[in-house]
């Protein structure tokens, strides 16, 4: 069960993919993000990263901001990844 | 006078739009106790305004000192400068995250005006919004603008006159469970509005709660967590505007393409440090190539000028103060505007193009292990040309924290005054010899930018041990798309920061220039400043003295403080070199020049011989590896500039900030020097 529903991070999504914010770990984030608008159910797609993959670029939401964040901050974003192709029903991911 | 304040989320345009509102009617204060310019402004239209441009947040709950700001003047309404209307003004391809600042400030009981900046951008991007649905849905005056091209600027002055607060508003509703909670809590404060009893509740920052044991009992009693309540709202003002956009707001589309193009490039991991650094050589050779001809202007100007007043006053010693303290001392503020122009201009090109949010990117990961972050980078940079521009650009470094910490190093940075002191120390000691196929002047030159480099990411560190953290640092940014940079928005932001430098630091460096300049005029036994010669060379405060400046109030010192500085290797004369370049470094060459009885310090190669063939009471020459070398580490280190530490005072607000500074870095160059001298000689 760990292996297929366990969500990824968002610092280790691949450039060019997109996926959906589950939630956060445990580890206290700041406020910050939330009022960004980085929230659960949010979608986002990796931009690019710098060199040793810190910071990271991703864009987000319907708006499809543009914004640079620490590893750090990343790592406590849980995410489900989308399929590229959105109507992909047989991805693992969709099944939770 | 109707107060009103501008708020608004970072790089959405804010500052443009007071510019465009207040025009040059602007001034920049402090708020007490902290170190955030206020800017504040002023314009007319039918009735009388005070803009106050707050900084630029994402909600009314501090993660920074300036932002704290914005809360105190909000939520307080004693505070002078608490406004009787609010202009929020949000980017209309991010209406989301822009209406969540402007519901908080709705709902604290301001009549706003809601402007909608880069609308012709946001219809690019295929974003649509139905504005009268908009205003009927927010309750608020809506203006639909583009504040960059001056568009919709008469509607807000015009729509500002007649927003108040008899449209109907909708009052923040948390949940039930907090119901009862909220109420008491309003009635143990006082507070009538509901929200802003919420706010303060959720603030640990707030003014109003601090120490207050009663209030920690009240959230205990109510299993209250602030944080928690701040998530909640958050969470719940976001599902309130999806619901509300609906159908108001029709979008499709996204991050620009043309910007997706270009940063395929520019922030790539090879590629875009190439492009980083080609721009930044560029920008240098500019500096440096650039700013001499206007700088060689400025002092023929200024000695044309004091030749002609020295002329056509009366003589006596108004004359004499006149040419020879005062000019001077002008002369060294005007010197300074061709770096800081030049140096600026491209760092608000850079800004207003976008490009400087990719640089950060770019370098963040590689400053961070110094306590420093990749805002720090265009600082640090800049202060190889020179630090007071340097320590001025750091102001877009939002934490604190981070910004003291840039400020405190960026003038260890090898900056253009210290290379005619290493041009000529190296050309005294370093012999004229190849080392493994380098030059090895030009090699110890290059050691010396290095070091300077060092010295400065070393002290972050140690400070990044030493300061406290009021807040966690992370960095979140949002990359803004590629822009054509507006050359008008460009030249009024120049104008604004050369004018501060002028002003603030202008007064100082100038009472620093004249103090020089009577301890080299006068002496305790004669006043000789009538045997001066006249010949004006540079614009240099101290000059052209031969014998008497032995025998003056400055030679006394020099004198003086000889013992403190035998251990490094100088002696008396480059005591009053090293004293009389507090003012700026470069003037130990003209001191040392006037020292060793030059006419003219034009010839540097006379002063080399000069220097060359001093000699000590023992016969060995003057200046060897030991002291030469000793003299440019001490250089390197030592805080021999009041206009910096002039600067450094005026953006921290304080003494303490400066006083550190010099300090530290003076005691740094005592040990660097003398550990030098120790071991070499």
């Amino acid at each position: 069960m760990e292996q297929h529903d366990f969500p990824a991070i968002l610092s280790e999504l691949k450039k060019g993919q997109k996926a959906i914010i589950s939630g956060f770990s445990n580890a206290e984030m700041p406020a910050r993000f939330f009022e960004m608008g980085i929230l659960p159910g949010v979608e986002l797609e990796m931009l690019f990263k710098a060199a040793f993959c810190d910071p990271l670029c991703i864009s987000y939401g319907k708006a499809r901001c543009c914004l640079a964040l620490r590893k750090a901050e990343a790592q406590r974003v849980l995410i489900v990844p989308v399929p590229k192709n959105e109507c992909d029903k047989s991805c693992p991911y969709r099944e939770s | 006078m109707i107060k009103v304040a501008l708020i608004g989320n970072p790089n959405v345009g804010k500052t443009t739009l007071f510019n465009k509102l207040t025009g040059l009617h602007q001034k920049i204060g402090n708020y007490p106790g902290v170190t955030v310019d206020k800017k504040v402004g002023f314009f007319n239209h039918e009735a009388q305004y005070q803009l106050t441009d707050l900084p630029g947040t994402y909600s009314l709950y501090p993660s920074s000192q300036d932002e704290e700001v914005v809360f105190n003047i909000l939520t307080d309404s004693q505070h002078p400068d608490h406004p009787d209307k609010v202009i929020v003004i949000l980017d209309a391809s991010q209406l989301r995250r822009g209406l969540l600042l402007f519901h908080q400030v709705q709902d604290l009981g301001f009549p706003v005006l809601l402007v909608l900046n880069m609308m012709d951008e946001a219809k690019k991007k295929g974003i649509h919004i139905e504005l009268d649905r908009l205003m009927l849905k927010l309750s608020v005056e809506v203006v639909a603008a583009n504040v960059r091209k001056g568009i919709g600027l008469s509607q807000i002055k015009e729509k500002l006159i007649h927003i108040n607060t008899s449209l109907a508003r909708r009052s923040f509703n948390p949940d039930h469970s907090y119901g009862k909670a909220l109420d008491d809590f309003r009635v143990l404060y006082g507070i009538k509005n509901h929200y802003l009893a919420w706010a303060h509740l959720v603030n640990k920052q707030s003014p109003l709660m601090q120490n207050d044991a009663q209030l920690r009992g009240f959230l205990r009693k109510h299993f209250l967590i602030p944080k928690r309540l701040q998530t909640k709202e958050i969470l719940m003002r976001y599902a309130c505007i999806e619901k509300d956009l609906s159908d108001i707001l029709h979008e499709q589309g996204g991050y620009s393409s043309r910007s997706e193009r270009i940063d395929r490039w520019v922030t790539h991991p090879f590629w875009g440090y190439l492009i980083f650094f080609s721009i930044l050589f560029f920008i240098f050779q500019g500096v440096y190539t650039w700013a001499e001809i206007p700088k060689s202007f400025i002092e023929d100007s200024f000695s044309i000028f004091q030749e002609w007043m020295h002329h056509h006053f009366p003589e006596g010693p108004i004359n004499i103060f006149l040419s020879q303290g005062l000019i001077p001392g002008l002369s060294a503020i005007v010197l300074f505007i061709p770096q800081i122009v030049i140096l600026f201009f491209f760092l608000l090109l850079m800004e207003e193009s976008g490009y400087i949010g990719r640089v950060v990117f770019l370098m963040d990961r590689w400053m961070r292990p110094f306590g420093l972050n990749g805002k720090s980078v265009m600082p640090l940079i800049s202060g190889v040309a020179c630090a007071i521009p340097a320590v001025m650009s750091a102001r877009n470094i939002e934490n604190p924290r981070d910004r003291l910490i840039t400020i405190l190093v960026t003038p260890l940075m090898t900056c253009s005054a210290r290379l005619p002191v290493y041009t000529l120390m190296i050309a005294l000691v370093i012999p004229d010899k190849y080392w493994m196929g380098f030059q090895l002047k030009g090699l110890v030159l290059m050691i010396m930018y290095f070091l300077g480099v060092l010295a400065a990411l070393c002290t972050a560190m140690v400070f990044n041990k030493l300061l406290r953290r009021p807040y966690k640092s992370y960095l979140i940014m949002e990359m803004p798309s590629y822009k054509w940079p507006i050359f008008k928005h460009i030249l009024l932001s120049l104008w604004i920061r050369l004018h501060s430098f002028l002003w603030h630091s202008g007064k100082i460096i100038m009472a620093v220039s004249i103090i020089l300049w009577v301890l080299s005029s006068f002496g305790p036994d004669e006043v000789f400043f009538y045997h001066r010669q006249e010949t004006v060379t540079d614009s240099h405060p101290i000059k052209d003295f031969s014998d008497p400046l032995e025998r003056s109030y400055l030679g006394i010192i020099g004198k003086g403080i000889e013992p403190v500085l035998k251990p490094l290797g100088y002696d008396w004369k480059i005591g009053i070199g090293l004293l009389s370049s507090l003012a700026a470094r470069e003037v130990f060459v003209s001191t040392m020049a006037s020292v060793y009885s030059i006419g003219s310090t034009s010839s540097n190669s006379h002063l080399e011989e000069k220097m060359k063939t001093a000699t000590r009471a023992n016969g060995q020459p003057v200046y060897d590896l030991a002291t030469g070398g000793s003299l440019m580490i001490f250089y390197a280190f030592a805080m021999q500039c009041m206009s910096t530490l002039t600067v450094v005072r005026r953006e921290t607000k304080s003494w303490k900030w400066p006083i550190v500074q010099f300090f530290f870095m003076t005691g740094m160059a005592y040990l660097g020097a003398f550990a030098f001298y120790k071991i070499f000689s």
